[in-house]
């Protein structure tokens, strides 16, 4: 396999220091690295895009290996929830805005590096001006319109996106880099239908899962970096931890993508809909858990629907619940004609929302969501029981 | 008897589907999907829009090729072929 060529010449290079040949005497030692590699390394830029299961184990590798400008682009904070997967954090974390965290803990790991912080939700008004300058970009993102806009700003300014993806038990690993190889869009035209994508909050993720692919995406990024290897370009590594089996798939351009095609490389970017965080939530629709309480407790009590999969509702429900899965919700609607009125839950709220709109659009007058799901009620219930302490 | 097998994402929640043959003979993967979808109803709104057509949210490999680089919804399989259904996983 022919060597690829780096991003820089040598000349352009920043010479290494003595720290830093300490620091980095395995990677020296290496003949694909070399002295010339851990310059081009440290001349490395790489944007993370999300700092959660898949940032954070890259960001981790990445700063440890001596990338010189690390930047991370994330607006949430620490919740306990990402203990259990995103290792950048710690408990003593958990409220902290996750830039602050993790720019704390890379910049303990090696002071060596830069960190940029981009406290920003990517949207198409600041892709662009974002990504721009950076040598390679990990999508280490939760939701499709994010993933979309990264894939096209990434072909708009020629940057290799190092995708990764994660779901229960499962992950996704490719690097789209038109015109070398396909770009996101030739292998997945569009998001799939919102009512089919739970998250990883609603469907769970193995701990250690976003640990393999995200570092599994640090090593595109370096190699990328050292020009060395084979990068997953028009390859799809598929990894199944149950049966812990890697797979590899081959993935061809699509000569009519409508956005890596040379029609529509310069397209204007747009927010993609669908899946998770496609769509806005409808306030009129929407139950708090307080409120759902009383309900339950008043003359007419409302009749509970869960929309979720068999399995979820199996591990836990509310009480007296009825299961309807959202994808057997539209066939089953006259199931819940009648005086009471209807609550539709899920774990939370994306999928009950979809739910009550549909059930609302099927001529159902009386019928709201839970709002933030079983979580928010699992949470107000929490919070009710210690008040009464 | 020569089979055609099927892998379905277990995102799915096909449950028996995955892993499940289909009736051995030639017919083009359209069919086989359109079969998969008359199996179940939360198999057809995954496969499917609610016209009809076929989404493009997920790739559709048979052995170890893209069918879009093939003959599309029109390319034939054959006894003992292994079709798997790829999804975009959104999690991160």
């Amino acid at each position: 396999m022919p060597r690829r060529s780096a991003t820089r010449i040598s000349v352009d290079l920043p010479a290494l220091s003595a720290e830093d040949r300490r620091r980095y005497s395995r990677h020296l030692a290496l003949p694909q690295v070399g002295e010339l590699g851990q310059r081009r390394l440290k001349a490395g830029r790489v944007l993370l895009v999300g700092t959660g299961g898949l940032g954070a184990p890259a960001a981790l590798y990445l700063a440890a290996a001596g990338v010189g400008t690390i930047g991370l682009v994330d607006s949430d904070q620490v919740d306990e929830s990402n203990l259990q997967r995103q290792v950048l954090y710690s408990s003593s974390d958990v409220g902290r805005p996750k830039l602050d965290a993790a720019g704390d803990r890379l910049a303990s790991l090696n002071p060596l590096v830069r960190i940029v912080r981009h406290d920003a939700e990517l949207d198409p008004s600041n892709a662009l001006s974002i990504l721009r300058g950076y040598d390679v970009v990990v999508d280490g993102t939760d939701n499709f319109p994010a993933r979309y806009l990264i894939n096209d700003a990434c072909v708009d300014l020629g940057i290799p996106d190092v995708f990764g993806s994660v779901y229960r038990f499962e992950g996704q690993v490719s690097v789209f880099h038109p015109p070398n190889g396909p770009c996101y869009r030739c292998l997945f035209p569009e998001p799939p239908p919102a009512e089919a994508v739970p998250s990883c909050a609603e469907g769970g993720v193995l701990g250690a899962l976003p640990g393999i692919i995200g570092m599994a995406q640090a090593i595109e990024a370096l190699k990328i970096l050292l020009g060395e290897g084979r990068p997953l370009e028009g390859r799809l590594l598929l990894f199944d931890a149950l049966e812990m089996q890697f797979r590899e798939l081959t993935v061809r351009r699509d000569p009519r993508c409508r956005r890596c095609s040379p029609r529509h490389r310069h397209d204007p970017l747009v927010a993609e809909g669908g899946g998770e965080g496609g769509e806005a939530s409808d306030p009129d629709l929407e139950i708090g858990s307080e409120e759902l309480r009383r309900a339950l407790s008043g003359a007419t009590p409302p009749l509970l629907v869960d929309v979720r999969e068999p399995e979820e509702y199996a591990a836990g429900h509310l009480p007296r619940a009825r299961l309807i899965p959202l994808g057997e919700l539209r066939g089953r609607a006259g199931e819940l004609s009648g005086p009471r009125p209807v609550v539709v839950y899920c774990r939370m709220g994306h999928r009950s929302g979809r739910a009550a709109r549909l059930l609302r659009d099927l001529g159902l007058t009386e019928v709201r969501t839970l709002s933030g799901g079983l979580a928010a009620w699992e949470d107000s219930d929490h919070r009710a029981r210690r008040s009464t302490r | 008897m020569p089979k055609v097998q099927l892998e379905l994402p277990s995102a799915w929640n096909a449950g028996s589907a995955v892993g499940a043959v289909l009736p051995a003979g030639t017919m083009p993967i359209g069919e086989v999907l359109a079969e998969l979808g008359r199996s179940s109803p939360v198999l057809r709104a995954r496969l499917f829009a609610p016209h009809g057509r076929l989404r493009r949210s997920f790739a559709v490999y048979l052995n170890d090729d893209d069918v879009r680089s093939l003959s599309g919804e029109s390319t034939l399989v054959h006894d003992g072929d292994r079709v798997r259904i790829v999804p975009s996983l959104g999690g991160g």
